[in-house]
C-alpha cells in the first residue's frame, strides 16, 4: 500500500515539476527576472553616487575630527566633487546652471538625486 | 516498480539543475524570456527537491531505517536523536548531499530575490548557479549515493554507529556552518561569471553579492572557530589548531574570501582592482572545490574522517575545467575590466588594502603549498614528505604580523593620498602604545621577538580603533549637539558597515592576543598519579581524589576526580573530572577533557588512561591504580572565544542594513544632510 502511495506521489511530483518548466512557454507575459533595469548602467551610476556621498561624508568627518589639515581637505573635496560632476554628465542628467563655486551645487544635486531615489 | 522517494527526489533535483543550465544558456544567449523563466523555475525546483531529499535522509536516520547502507554505517539504536541527525554529515555521502542541498538553496534564494538584479546579468547567473550545483548533485547521485539500499534479506536491526569523536555538541553545528560558508561563496562566483558572460561589468555584481559574501564569510568564520573549539575540547591535545590538511582546506577560501571583502571596497570607491576582484571571487570558489578534493581524495593524510574515497579525481577535473573557463572569460573581457583610476600614492587606503590582499594571498599560497607538498614531493622524489605545524608557523607567523599591522593602518588612512602630517596625527598615539608594549615584552624576554611584536601590534590595532571611535563620537556630538556617548552608540546605527568592520578587527586583535599568549606561554606536563597523590603544575596544585569506572548508554567510562588548589594554598578552588570513554561497538575510545576556565588561563586536564600491567588490569582495582594525565595551562585562552564572539557581533552589525532591504543600502537622511550642509557652506 505504501509503495503504491510513494509511486503515485512520485508521479505527481514529476508531473508538477514538468508543468512548472513548460509553463513560461505557454503563458504570455512571463518574464525573468522581473526587473525594471535592462542593463546595469543606470544602477551603476546610483551606486557611484552613493559611494561619492559616503566619501564626502568620510572626508567631512575626518576634517572635523582633526585628522586632515584644511588644505588637504579642500583639495580632496574638490576632486571628489569634480568626479561626481563627471558622473552626473555621463548619466545624462541635466545639471543646474554652474554657480561661482561649481562644487557645492553639484554636491547638493547628487544628494538630491539620491534622496529622490 | 519500487521507487525510493529520497533517491527519486535527488534524481529530480539533478535533472532540474541539468535542465536549468541548458534552458538558462539558451535563454540568455538567444534572449528568449520564456526559456530564462523556465530555467529559473528549474533552479527553484532544484532547491526544493534537494531539500526534500535531505529531509528524507534525515527521516531515515531518525527512524533507524537500516535499509540504507549509509544509515547503517553511521548510526545505531543507542544514539541520541540529535547525534542521529548529525550523522547525516558524519560520512562522505551525507555530507555531499548536505553540500549540494545548501548550494541549491542558495541558488533558489538568489532566483527569488532577483527582482532588483539587471535582466542581462541575472539571465546568465541562473545557468551558472545551475551548473555549479549540478556537479555536486551528480557526484552525490552517481558516485556517493546515500540512498544505496542493502539487499532485503540482509537488512540489520541495528547500525554500526557514528564515530564517537563526532558525537559532540560542536559537531551538530560545525559542519553545517562550514558547508554554508563554502556553498555561500558560489553566489559571488555565479554573479562574477554572469557579469563576465553578459558583459555587465560595473560594480553591480559586487554590490548585489555583498550580502551573500558576508553571510558566507560569517558562516565560514563561525564554522572554523567551532572546529577549533571542537578540537580543543574533544581531541585532548590542548590545542585548537594543528594545521591539519582538513583545517587548512577550510582556511584557504576564508583567506581569499577575506581578501575579496576588502578589495571590493577599492573597486566600489575608486573603480580599481576589477580583474583582481573577479579573480578573487573565482579563486575563493575554486578553493572550496580544492578543499573538497583534499579532504575526499585521500591523497593527503588527515586525522579527519572523509579521506580515502575514490571521488577525489572528479573534483580535480572539475577544478581544472573551472580554472580554464574562468581564465578564458577574464581574458575575453580584459578591456572591460580596465581600472578607472591609478594608484596615486603609496600612502593611501587603496594601497593598504592591496597590501592586505597580497599578504592574505601569501598566507593562502604558503598554506596551500604546505598542504600539497606531500603530493609534490611524491611526484618529484617518489617519497611522500609531510610538512607539519613548525613549517606553517615559521612561514605564516611573520605574515600574520604584517597583516595585523595593515589591519591597524588600512581603515584609517585616507583614500587616494594621505600626507605624512595626517598620518602622524592619526597614528602617533597607537604607534607609541604598541611600541611601548613591544619594548616591555622584549625587555622581559629578548628571545621572544614575535611574541613581543604580536602583542604590540594587537594593542596598536585596538588603540587605532579606540582613537577613531573617540574622534568620530566627538565630531558627531558637535554636529548633532548630543553627548559623545550617545553619538558613539549612534555610529553603529548610522555607519554599520564601517563600525561593524571595526568590531570585527577588534575581535581579531583580541584573538591575536589570546593565540600569542597560549602559544608562547603554554605549560604542558605529562604525569601519573594514584589516589591521594599531589602534583604542582605551574601555579596550580592537583590532587587525585578518586578513580571510578561505569557504564553508560553505549559506552563504558573511566573517570578521575581531581581537586585543584592554588600552589601553596589549602583551599580547593575547583574539581575537575576528566574521562576516558570506550565504545565497544566501534572499538574506539575518546578522551573527554575537563577544563577550568578563567579570564587569566585555562587549566586543561586529559585522562590518558590507566598506568598498570595486564595482570593488574584484569582485576581492575582502581583504589591503588595509577592514572596517566596530560595537563596544560593555556594563558588567556578564553579570550580566543571572546574575540571570536566579537568578530561574530561585528559581522552581524555589518549585515544588519543589508538584510533589510535585502539588496542595496538606503542613503540615510543624515548623510544627505551633511552634504547639503556643506553645499550651503
Amino acid at each position: 500500500m505504501i509503495e503504491i502511495f510513494v509511486t503515485m506521489l512520485s508521479v505527481v511530483i514529476a508531473f508538477a515539476a514538468g508543468m512548472a518548466l513548460v509553463f513560461p512557454f505557454f503563458v504570455a507575459g512571463v518574464t525573468f527576472p522581473r526587473s525594471a533595469a535592462g542593463d546595469d548602467t543606470k544602477s551603476d551610476n546610483s551606486i557611484r553616487q552613493d559611494a561619492y556621498l559616503q566619501a564626502l561624508e568620510d572626508l567631512e568627518m575626518d576634517f572635523r575630527s582633526g585628522k586632515l589639515p584644511e588644505a588637504e581637505y579642500q583639495a580632496s573635496r574638490q576632486q571628489l566633487l569634480e568626479e561626481a560632476a563627471l558622473l552626473k554628465l555621463s548619466a545624462a542628467v541635466p545639471l543646474t546652471p554652474a554657480p561661482a563655486d561649481a562644487g557645492e551645487p553639484i554636491g547638493a544635486s547628487i544628494s538630491g538625486s539620491v534622496k529622490s531615489q | 516498480m519500487k521507487i525510493d522517494l529520497g533517491n527519486f527526489l535527488l534524481a529530480l533535483a539533478w535533472l532540474m539543475s541539468s535542465y536549468g543550465f541548458v534552458a538558462g544558456v539558451y535563454g540568455a544567449s538567444r534572449k528568449r524570456e520564456a526559456a530564462s523563466a523556465s530555467a529559473a523555475n528549474a533552479v527553484v525546483l532544484m532547491g526544493l527537491f534537494s531539500f526534500l531529499s535531505l529531509a528524507a535522509l534525515g527521516t531515515a536516520f531518525l527512524s533507524g531505517d537500516y535499509r540504507y547502507e549509509y544509515v547503517w554505517q553511521n548510526s545505531n539504536n543507542a544514539m541520541y536523536a540529535p547525534y542521529r541527525m548529525s550523522a547525516i554529515w558524519g560520512g562522505m555521502s551525507g555530507s555531499m548531499l548536505l553540500w549540494a542541498t545548501f548550494m541549491a538553496l542558495f541558488a533558489m534564494v538568489v532566483v527569488w530575490r532577483s527582482a532588483r538584479v539587471p535582466v542581462l546579468l541575472m539571465r546568465w547567473v541562473v545557468p551558472v548557479l545551475a551548473i555549479a550545483t549540478n556537479f555536486f548533485l551528480a557526484v552525490t547521485l552517481f558516485l556517493t549515493n546515500p540512498f544505496k539500499l542493502i539487499p532485503t534479506d540482509q537488512i540489520p536491526t541495528d547500525g554500526s554507529g557514528l564515530n564517537p569523536l563526532l558525537q559532540n555538541p560542536s559537531m551538530l553545528i560545525h559542519p553545517p556552518f562550514l558547508y554554508l560558508g563554502f556553498t555561500g561563496f558560489s553566489v559571488p562566483f555565479a554573479f562574477c561569471m554572469g557579469a563576465l558572460l553578459s558583459r555587465q561589468l560595473s560594480d553591480n555584481w559586487i554590490r548585489l553579492t555583498r550580502l551573500s559574501t558576508l553571510i558566507a564569510w560569517g558562516f565560514l568564520t563561525v564554522g572554523i572557530i567551532l572546529g577549533g573549539h571542537w578540537a580543543y575540547i574533544e581531541l585532548g591535545w590542548g590545542g585548537f589548531w594543528a594545521w591539519d590538511p582538513v583545517e587548512n582546506a577550510s582556511f584557504l577560501p576564508w583567506l581569499t574570501g577575506t581578501a575579496f571583502l576588502h578589495s571590493v571596497m577599492v573597486q566600489q570607491r575608486r573603480g580599481m582592482l576589477k580583474v583582481w576582484n573577479a579573480s578573487l571571487a573565482i579563486l575563493t570558489y575554486a578553493l572550496t572545490v580544492l578543499g573538497t578534493f583534499i579532504t575526499r581524495s585521500g591523497v593527503v593524510q588527515s586525522v579527519h574522517a572523509f579521506s580515502n574515497s575514490d571521488v577525489g579525481w572528479v573534483f580535480l577535473v572539475y577544478l581544472a575545467v573551472l580554472i580554464v573557463v574562468s581564465v578564458v572569460l577574464i581574458a575575453w573581457r580584459w578591456k572591460d575590466l580596465r581600472p578607472e583610476h591609478q594608484f596615486e600614492s603609496f600612502f593611501s587606503r587603496e594601497t593598504a588594502f592591496l597590501f592586505n590582499n597580497l599578504v592574505l594571498l601569501a598566507i593562502c599560497f604558503a598554506t596551500a603549498w604546505g598542504v600539497l607538498f606531500p603530493l609534490v614531493s611524491e611526484a618529484l622524489s617518489g617519497e611522500k614528505s609531510v610538512v607539519g605545524p613548525p613549517f606553517f608557523n615559521r612561514v605564516n607567523v611573520p605574515l600574520f604580523i604584517a597583516l595585523m599591522f595593515l589591519m591597524g593602518v588600512g581603515p584609517l588612512i585616507a583614500w587616494r593620498k594621505a600626507s605624512l602630517s595626517s598620518l602622524w596625527k592619526t597614528f602617533r598615539v597607537p604607534f607609541f602604545s604598541g611600541s611601548i608594549i613591544t619594548a616591555i615584552f622584549l625587555v622581559l624576554d629578548s628571545t621572544r621577538i614575535y611574541t613581543a611584536v604580536s602583542f604590540g601590534l594587537a594593542l596598536f590595532v585596538i588603540a587605532t580603533i579606540e582613537a577613531e571611535f573617540r574622534r568620530a563620537a566627538k565630531a558627531r556630538s558637535v554636529i548633532t549637539s548630543s553627548t559623545p556617548m550617545q553619538s558613539g552608540l549612534k555610529l553603529f546605527a548610522r555607519r554599520p558597515q564601517k563600525w561593524g568592520g571595526f568590531l570585527v578587527h577588534l575581535g581579531v586583535a583580541v584573538m591575536c592576543i589570546a593565540i600569542t599568549a597560549s602559544m608562547a606561554y603554554k605549560v604542558e606536563k605529562d604525569f601519573t598519579l594514584k589516589t591521594g597523590d599531589k602534583l604542582r603544575v605551574g601555579n596550580y596544585e592537583l590532587e587525585l581524589l578518586k578513580l571510578s569506572d561505569g557504564q553508560r548508554r553505549d559506552y563504558s567510562i573511566l573517570s578521575a576526580e581531581v581537586a585543584v588548589r592554588r600552589a601553596g594554598e589549602s583551599k580547593v578552588i575547583g574539581t575537575l573530572r576528566p574521562e576516558k570513554r570506550f565504545y565497544p561497538r566501534t572499538q574506539q575510545s575518546t578522551t573527554e577533557v575537563d577544563i577550568r576556565m578563567t579570564m587569566k588561563d585555562d587549566l586543561y586536564i586529559a585522562l590518558a588512561g590507566l598506568d598498570m600491567t595486564d595482570s593488574e588490569a584484569k582485576t581492575m582495582d582502581l583504589v591503588g591504580a595509577k592514572a596517566a594525565f596530560k595537563v596544560f595551562i593555556n594563558p588567556l585562552q578564553v579570550w580566543l572565544w571572546v574575540g571570536a564572539l566579537v568578530v561574530l557581533l561585528g559581522t552581524l552589525v555589518v549585515l544588519r542594513p543589508l538584510l533589510s532591504p535585502l539588496l542595496g543600502r538606503e542613503v540615510t537622511e543624515e548623510e544627505v544632510e551633511i552634504v547639503e550642509m556643506r553645499a550651503r557652506g
